[in-house]
């Protein structure tokens, strides 16, 4: 059973009544670093005011984080009132938002943040640290009485320093007097090449990490003028304060705040209990750092090369490296491997959609031995969240056929010059799987990729093949799995992208999460969170065969008792039998009769 | 509303995958300077089956800026890429420090495309004139229509008149310098009336060419030192009119078989000093006549024969005739020495 936290009511009616937030802004003193900062060192250049703490002027805070944009925005609606918020925000300026349950929270939360304490602890609500992008006033006349509104709106990012544009010129590594370290160049990148540049079976776990460190930067890299050493990549600057709000009093740089987890999660490492649990894959690094991975190594492996950092964004270049087709690569916020804190957070990791029946879906296919099992995680093995369903208040779920796949073809490199890695061997190979029933009824829907990270290394199986049937267990079926949004009361928790959660027995997979608060006209504080899911099978899927949601029962009184024996009671009350007068022959052929569509549970059979 | 799973099915922005881009939708021809050579034995060479080349190109992306880029492992085009047919031929990489400075580099300069739009699977598919190279050298503006091309030091042209000279310089370092300039200038040149000279380049007394002039028809060979004629068969020299050889020095002609100088008229053989004509037997046969002139005429040999079937010419009964003091005939016998070598037919 994967670890599981559930997320339940704090009193027997609302939850919360009177949500608050804590919106912490750290501010330079400077913002024209042209003309303000000469013949001031960089330390100095980089100081902060005294943090802008609001608690109360936002009409309006809103956070949204999704594993398909590494980008998490936030934006605020601040009214104007003892502050002028145009002149005391700035982007570039840093904000932490904390969204809680209860106003007196928000305000001890406020006393820490200005006595300059952590405020992301795992209790605190923390919902990320953003890179203020936009500060904008709005003022609106009211046509008819003539009363003005005035509004500050503010906009955020989180994870910036992954938007950074890398500049590499080899021109001026060549002629030193030319060096001009103010830039982020990658000089002498060129003897990190040379270290790298021969075929390993697996090196995109090492490269990612490599190009973290060289272009963020890790802990204690510090750029200085005219060093020429490896770690020129400039360390991202973070402004003074930023690090104690965060428990990283120390941290003088963003590669300090944030985690980077990376490798094949696998199976959990121990049965942990308490918020622990949701790190329960990882160990140190070995590297110092805030680097961790897992005890499987990502698979795939490509040489590096200089011309790919010329002009591309740090993100785009982990995505180039991190072989995408195979792992999961997203940023988020949070909870660190003790359970306490939440920090901004880099995970690089393989798909973790493997069914419970992923090696039988092999044999089935084909398979003589269990060395074509690749290294994978069970989607059902992720940590799960899961939320009381009272606290729900919308509901969206259902199935599509526009997940429908049932052709899954898998190339690997193909190089014209070199007949090992010839694109015909890989066919004969078998790279391709094929669910033939669903085709003739459905026709051909292909997932066809190339995965350009396979020297052929030491495998015995071809990567090509084994990888097609690994992604081709991922979505095979697609449409048999529950995927919609749900919203819910406001979550405190630190409920995260990336994780499961579980809901009326079905294990779905969080896409996005979208935490809003506002006070409306009357001062009534509204805190919501809406999450999308994907990928939702049967929490109960076994591994000789898969188990899918919603599939037995056809009879919706059962169906409603079931919901309310296992204590979900989520949906409404039963009206009874719809046959009513003049509306015989219904829907209802045979009365509560029921049959599954899958392998019956054992509570549902007839 | 579907909400599909990122990354298997959701949709990603150019934005997040611009470096995949960069790296796996390269479809501009480049243009860039040989810096490396990877030979087939080389273990980064990846085909092991000709060589393959580093390329620097300048490039310029559009609102990107422009940069330097190192295609790796370029393999290069075979012309006529067959199992039986091919082209092949190596490609000077850059010996200078600077290899980005294109005046300065001195490898090929070449056009590359990617196969696929993979950068990895770089195809150098030609070259262009080199920065660095001499503008001098280039096709000059009277030249006309002129082809001209040189590898290693072997010069070959076409010029307007349609002239072809394939010249040899001797092997050259990558300026386009001759590493043995002594040796150099040999051509082969045919011009336009057709004949062909293939010269040495040397002059004067040295000078050592075959000419064959089509217009006269005439085929020139001349030495600087020697001209050898060796045949593992025959040597035939023909001419319809005269052939004429003059040396300064001395004729020699020697035949392990036999030999036969012969003339349909005349045959003047002289020598201003002495003429040895010597044999196991020599037989001089005049069919008119035979003569032998000279201050003196000495036959140096034990026996001489005068006429066919001659007898020793003076013998123990060999008389002489002669004249008295007083007018009478005088009757005398020979009373030696007599004669063994000479002999002479009545």
């Amino acid at each position: 059973m994967a670890f599981t936290k559930k997320v339940i009511k704090n009193s027997k009616d609302s939850h919360q009544s009177s949500p608050g937030y804590l919106l912490t802004f750290t501010r330079y003193e400077f913002r024209d670093t042209v003309n303000y900062t000469k013949g001031i060192d960089r330390d100095a250049a980089i100081t902060t005011r005294q943090p802008l703490v609001v608690v109360s002027d936002a009409t309006q805070v809103k956070v949204n984080l999704s594993k398909a944009n590494h980008v998490p925005t936030f934006s605020c609606v601040l009214k104007q009132g003892d502050l002028n918020y145009l002149t005391a925000i700035h982007p570039g300026d840093y904000v932490t938002v904390n969204m809680v349950n209860w106003k007196e929270d928000a305000m001890k939360l406020r006393t820490r943040a200005l006595q300059g304490k952590s405020i992301n602890r795992y209790d605190d609500g923390f919902k990320g640290l953003f890179k203020i992008l936009d500060v904008r006033m709005t003022l609106q006349t009211n046509p008819s009485t003539g009363a003005k509104e005035y509004h500050v709106q503010v906009t955020g990012k989180g994870f910036d320093e992954f938007n950074n544009i890398l500049y590499f010129n080899p021109a001026l590594v060549e002629d030193s007097a030319k060096q001009n370290t103010d830039f982020l160049f990658l000089n002498n990148f060129s003897n990190f090449t040379d270290l790298i540049r021969k075929k390993e079976t697996n090196n995109v776990q090492d490269l990612v990490k490599a190009i973290i460190k060289r272009t963020i930067g890790e802990e204690q890299i510090v750029r200085e003028k005219n060093n020429t050493q490896l770690n020129q990549i400039a360390a991202y600057l973070l402004p003074t304060g930023v690090g104690k709000l965060l428990n990283r009093g120390k941290a003088k740089y963003i590669s300090q705040i944030n985690n980077y987890y990376t490798g094949i999660w696998g199976k959990p490492l121990s049965s942990a209990t308490g918020t622990s649990g949701f790190s329960n894959f990882f160990d140190a690094d070995g590297e110092g750092g805030n680097f961790f991975k897992t005890k499987i190594p990502l698979e795939g492996a490509r040489s590096l090369d200089l011309q790919d950092f010329q002009y591309v964004s740090v993100w785009s270049l982990i995505q180039d490296y991190g072989n995408k087709e195979l792992n999961d690569i997203y940023t988020c916020y949070r909870v660190d491997k003790k359970g306490k804190h939440i920090y901004p957070t880099l995970i690089v990791r393989q798909k973790p959609f493997t069914t419970n029946h992923y090696e039988q879906f092999l044999f089935d296919k084909g398979a003589k031995s269990s060395i074509e099992v690749a290294p994978h995680t069970k989607f059902l093995d992720l940590p799960r969240w899961d939320v009381d369903p009272d606290m729900i208040v919308n509901l969206n779920i259902g199935r599509s056929d526009a997940a429908r796949i049932n052709f899954v073809q898998i190339s690997t490199r193909a190089l014209s010059v070199d007949p090992e890695l010839d694109q015909s061997l890989q066919i004969t190979a078998g790279n391709f799987v094929e669910d033939s029933n669903d085709v003739i009824r459905n026709g051909r829907r292909p997932y066809v990729r190339n995965i350009n990270y396979d020297f052929t290394g030491t495998d015995s199986i071809h990567r090509a093949k084994k990888w097609s049937r690994l992604v081709a267990d991922w979505v095979f079926n697609g449409h048999l799995k529950m995927n919609g949004t749900i919203e819910c009361i406001g979550l405190q928790d630190p409920i995260c992208i990336g994780d499961n959660l579980q809901l009326d027995g079905i294990v779905y997979h969080i896409e996005s999460i979208s935490h809003a608060m506002s006070i409306n006209p009357n001062g009534v504080n509204t805190f919501r969170t809406q999450i999308s899911l994907s990928m939702g099978v049967d929490a109960d899927s076994p591994t000789e065969k898969p188990l899918w949601a919603e599939m037995d029962h056809t009879d919706a009184r059962k169906r409603r008792v079931k919901d309310w024996k296992d204590g979900t009671k989520i949906l409404p009350g039963f009206s009874d039998t719809q046959d009513l007068p003049g509306r015989t022959k219904g829907e209802e052929v045979k009365e509560t009769e029921q049959r599954s569509f899958s392998k019956p549970r054992k509570d549902t059979k007839k | 509303m579907f909400v599909p799973p990122s990354g298997l099915l959701g949709k990603v922005s150019k934005k997040q995958i611009s470096s995949f881009n960069k790296k796996f939708k390269n479809t501009p021809l480049r243009m860039g300077v040989v810096t490396e050579c990877y030979e087939k034995s080389d273990e980064k060479n990846l085909n092991k089956s000709v060589p393959e080349y580093d390329v620097v190109t300048s490039e310029s992306n559009a609102e990107n800026g422009q940069s330097f880029v190192t295609y790796q492992n370029c393999l290069s085009t075979d012309n006529f890429g067959g199992m039986a047919d091919f082209f092949q031929y190596k490609l000077r990489t850059n010996t200078e420090t600077k290899k980005f400075d294109f005046k300065k580099n001195n490898g090929s300069m070449v056009l590359i495309l990617c196969l696929d739009g993979s950068t990895e699977k770089s195809i150098i598919i030609g070259g262009v004139n080199n920065a660095a190279r001499n503008p001098e050298e280039a096709i000059l503006p009277e030249e006309g229509l002129h082809l001209e091309g040189e590898y290693n030091g072997m010069n070959w042209a076409v010029n307007k008149d349609g002239e072809f000279t394939l010249t040899f310089k001797s092997k050259t370092d990558n300026t386009g310098k001759p590493e043995d300039e002594t040796a150099g200038g040999t051509y082969v040149k045919m011009d336009k009336k057709g004949s062909v000279d293939i010269n040495t380049g040397l002059k004067e007394k040295e000078e050592t060419y075959i000419r064959m002039d089509k217009e006269n028809k005439d085929v020139g060979l001349k030495a600087g030192a020697n001209v050898g004629f060796t045949a593992e068969k025959n040597i035939a020299m023909n001419a319809s009119g005269k052939i004429q050889g003059k040396a300064k020095g001395a004729v020699e002609f020697a035949a392990e078989g036999t030999a036969k100088i012969s003339a349909k008229s005349s045959l003047d053989l002289e020598g201003k000093s002495v003429v040895n004509v010597k044999g196991g037997n020599v037989m001089i046969n005049g069919e008119n006549g035979v003569m032998i002139q000279g201050q003196q005429c000495m036959i140096d040999t034990p026996k001489v024969f005068v006429g066919q079937g001659g007898t020793p010419a003076v013998i123990a009964t060999t008389k002489f005739v002669g004249q008295g003091n007083h007018g009478a005939p005088v009757t005398c016998q020979a009373v030696g020495p007599f004669s063994s070598s000479v002999f002479i037919a009545s």
